[in-house]
């Protein structure tokens, strides 16, 4: 019971209200900056119709939970050519918003403090703040174009309520995690229907890298009925496998090596290229970072 | 870097395949749709179990949707068709785009390069993609091209029939579209192009639970018994949905199938709003009545309780609820025939 508290004072998925607005409230108004108008006015989409604005990328939104979104264009006064979009997106909570994030996020990516994170380029900026993913797409080359994307952000970033970084992205240690690497995965994890909700990082280990990831459940059945479906996915495929009831691990073609540890209402696991000892040694460090993370919150 | 495929029909042989019109490639009935896949062992997986062609596009995750499949593909990649798309836009972004998609794919040929997401059927005929296209072809890069599109599918279609410039159309098609796209896609394909499905649950595409036969198996089913469909896309994230869909593609729709494609387009005609708000004006309290029924679709369609209930938290609709129940009997009507009493008695009950 204590687990599934602090699990969920973690997770907080409770709703973040954006204080009885409306999403249209958020966008820059047409002449945010000198020089700038609106090249299209504000436009809203739904789950149901984000698709006739961005096509089949939608459904990676709905997977994450998308509410709503509104988009809005600008244009130099001077230059109609020169261009940019801003689209605001609506995740619902804050671990969704961080979550549809680092579905874009690259370790290589440049990176700067707007938000609670974001990645930049010359053409491009994302960053999530509160329950809000944002991005800012060049719509021209124009070096008159990339300034404006920044205060665009940056004027955004003050406007958007919201500001802490989910607190169950800490269920993950820090320590040896490889910059950036960290991500929220809400589908098919490993491949795995009932991976819905899952954390994984990349860390540095002494023959290299590896995953290490936390998938959350609403009870201990569910975890362990999903544990028991990777082990029968990993039988069709015949991979080796070894399961002595707590712990699983398998030699895969397509993971490496894949061990899996149900803790709680929680599957711990780790795979890459990666001997035996240093695998349970991860899971051990993982369970315990855990602990240590609940006994924070309690 | 790995040459383009299509030695891939020897290794896909016990899966049905149909031919893509005038291309004379091969393709499984069920193809790869890969936009939401993360994971490379699904993707291997699927070409393993006799799947030939994939999906995907340059714009998806930003260009890492195409890393994906092609660390997936290393060592396949003579096994599988690559589609991806670019977007109509300068020749010098379009030719980087494609640059960039061989690269993240890791091969030095596309098999079919699609327009993205044509909306109108003059971008099919405008002049600079279409040189981009052609050159492309003759610098050997792409093989085969085409467009894909959800809008205006039928015009959009009809439009592009024997353009000799679009050898494959993909386009979101159901067991509830109309008339007119069906029409369309059949004098396509006896024009001699090749038509590929996407889009083809027409409803909850979120039900990625493992399923004996679900409507999912039924609406797949659907696509492929029409002659003129060489292949569907279905997205596939999980083990589970390429086990569900390769079991649909050997079969016709049966009886069963076809009695539950019924069932549900009743349960979806009768209970979908297409939030068209004609109905707001009909309610004497002019209540927002397809936000209601939008945050309705998250808890009976999409099955997210939580999601339901923050919507309708953040719409305030307890508000909206205490006046719709101050009526003895309701007076909105929608055009479509939805009940709407019946749909915000649902609300009231489950989200009040």
């Amino acid at each position: 019971m204590k687990t599934i508290c602090a699990i969920a004072v973690l997770l907080n998925t409770a709703p973040l209200p954006l204080c009885g607005a409306d999403i249209r409230d958020l966008v820059l108004p047409a002449d945010f900056a000198p020089g700038w108008q609106w090249d299209f006015e504000p436009e809203v989409y739904g789950p149901d119709n984000l698709y006739q604005y961005i096509d089949g990328e939608a459904e990676l939104y709905i997977d994450y939970d998308f509410f709503e979104m509104v988009t809005a264009s600008y244009a130099l006064e001077c230059d109609e050519s020169v261009t940019f979009t801003l689209d605001i997106y609506d995740m619902g909570t804050a671990l969704n918003a961080f979550g549809i994030y680092s579905s874009y996020r690259r370790p290589d990516h440049d990176f700067a403090q707007i938000g609670c994170e974001a990645t930049v380029s010359a053409l491009n900026i994302r960053f999530y703040k509160g329950k809000f993913f944002i991005q800012i797409n060049a719509g021209s080359t124009d070096p008159r174009v990339s300034p404006a994307l920044l205060a665009a952000a940056r004027r955004l970033e003050k406007a958007i309520p919201g500001a802490e970084r989910p607190a169950v992205l800490d269920m993950l240690p820090g320590e040896a995690q490889l910059p950036h690497s960290l991500a929220y995965v809400t589908r098919g994890f490993l491949g795995q229907s009932r991976f819905r909700r899952t954390l994984r990082a990349s860390y540095s280990i002494d023959s290299g890298t590896c995953t290490a990831f936390v998938v959350l459940f609403e009870n201990e059945p569910a975890a362990r009925t999903a544990l028991s479906d990777l082990q029968a996915t990993l039988r069709e495929q015949s991979e080796e496998i070894e399961t002595d009831g707590a712990l699983l691990s398998a030699r895969t073609p397509y993971h490496g090596a894949l061990f899996c540890r149900q803790h709680d209402l929680l599957i711990l696991g780790v795979n890459g290229e990666l001997d035996d000892k240093t695998a349970l040694r991860m899971l051990d460090r993982l369970q315990n970072h855990i602990e240590k993370v609940k006994s924070g919150v309690n | 870097m790995i040459t383009g495929g299509l030695a891939a029909a020897a290794f896909a042989a016990d899966r049905p395949k149909r031919i893509l019109g005038k291309t004379g490639l091969k393709v499984t009935t069920l193809g790869f749709g890969s936009m939401r896949t993360f994971d490379p062992g699904v993707i291997r997986r699927a070409v393993e179990m006799g799947i030939n062609h994939i999906d995907t596009a340059r714009s998806y995750m930003d260009g890492y949707n195409e890393q994906v499949i092609g660390a997936a593909l290393q060592g396949l990649r003579n096994r599988v068709l690559i589609t991806s798309k670019v977007k109509i836009d300068t020749p010098s972004k379009m030719k980087s785009d494609v640059e960039a998609s061989l690269k993240a794919l890791r091969t030095d040929v596309i098999d079919i390069l699609l327009l993205h997401s044509i909306k109108r059927p003059d971008e099919l005929r405008a002049d600079e993609p279409r040189k981009v296209i052609e050159g492309l072809k003759r610098d050997g890069l792409i093989r085969f091209s085409g467009f894909s599109t959800h809008l205006n599918a039928a015009s959009i279609v009809r439009s592009a029939t024997k353009d000799s410039l679009y050898d494959i159309m993909v386009v979101a098609y159901n067991f509830r579209s109309d008339e007119a796209l069906t029409h369309a896609l059949e004098q396509a394909w006896r024009s001699g192009h090749g038509i590929v499905a996407m889009k083809t649950q027409a409803g909850d595409y979120r039900d990625d639970r493992p399923a004996e036969l679900s409507h999912h198996q039924a609406a797949l089913k659907w696509v492929l018994s029409k002659p003129f469909i060489s292949a569907a896309i279905p997205s596939m994230v999980t083990y589970d949905q390429l086990r569900e869909n390769l079991q649909v593609i050997s079969g016709t729709p049966s009886e069963a199938d076809l009695e539950i494609l019924h069932r549900y387009d009743e349960k979806i005609r009768t209970e979908l709003c297409r939030f068209c708000g004609a109905c707001i004006s009909t309610c004497p309290h002019r209540l927002e009545i397809p936000e209601i029924n939008r945050c309705l679709m998250y808890l009976e369609g999409y099955h997210d309780h939580d999601l339901a209930r923050r919507s309708a938290d953040e719409l305030g609709l307890k508000d909206a609820f205490a006046l719709c129940e101050s009526c003895t009997s309701c007076s909105a009507r929608c055009v479509f025939e939805l009940n709407l009493a019946a749909q915000l008695g649902r609300a009231r009950t489950f989200l009040g």
